[in-house]
């Protein structure tokens, strides 16, 4: 991460204006690897200013996926905040700029959620995204989560 | 010129910047540098 991922400058802005990073060396802070259940090296937590962590990942990420998996997260984030204009504006991001990354399916399936529960939303919004999500990406996890809607 | 993330070391304190902020924290737990 340090020698590709974060030298980029578009992930150095991106850190800078999103996230208020800490770096944490595993070996100076066994606790803190105890504390948040880390069990492998890079692990990455997103957490709210109370603490309350919203999203994680693990593992290396090259920059473009490194920077659709911050918009998920921070997507996840406002979600979990009942900001629903805030979650679909990062879902919608990780789709629009991200659109070769994997994690594409599961920005579709909750930018699905967030249709439906923004102001005036309904379920037929939801489906409509979800449609979109069966079509592109039939194979995938979150299709089968959202086929239901479909029977 | 490049551009340099501002990495932090203090996780308390970066919480109450967080939400002074209205940001999120980011806590990137990585192996130190050999």
């Amino acid at each position: 991460m340090d020698t590709v991922t974060y030298p980029q400058d578009k992930v150095a802005l991106f850190m800078n204006d999103h996230f208020v990073p800490v770096k944490i060396h595993t070996s100076d802070h066994p606790e803190l690897v105890q504390k948040y259940h880390v069990p492998w090296t890079p692990t990455f937590l997103v957490l709210d200013g109370d603490g309350t962590e919203h999203y994680r990942e693990i593992g290396y990420l090259p920059p473009d996926d490194f920077l659709a998996h911050m918009n998920l997260a921070l997507g996840h984030a406002a979600l979990e905040e009942r900001d629903y204009p805030a979650a679909e504006g990062y879902f919608q991001t990780v789709i629009d700029r991200h659109g070769t990354s994997e994690v594409v399916p599961e920005a579709l399936y909750f930018l699905g959620v967030c249709k439906s529960r923004i102001k005036g939303g309904t379920a037929d919004d939801r489906k409509a995204v979800w449609k979109r999500l069966m079509d592109d990406h039939p194979k995938s996890d979150w299709a089968k989560k959202a086929s239901f809607a479909f029977e | 010129m490049a551009k340099e993330i501002t990495w932090k070391s203090q996780i308390e304190s970066s919480l109450k910047e967080a939400k002074a902020s209205k940001k999120h924290v980011l806590l990137d737990f990585s192996h130190a540098p050999q």
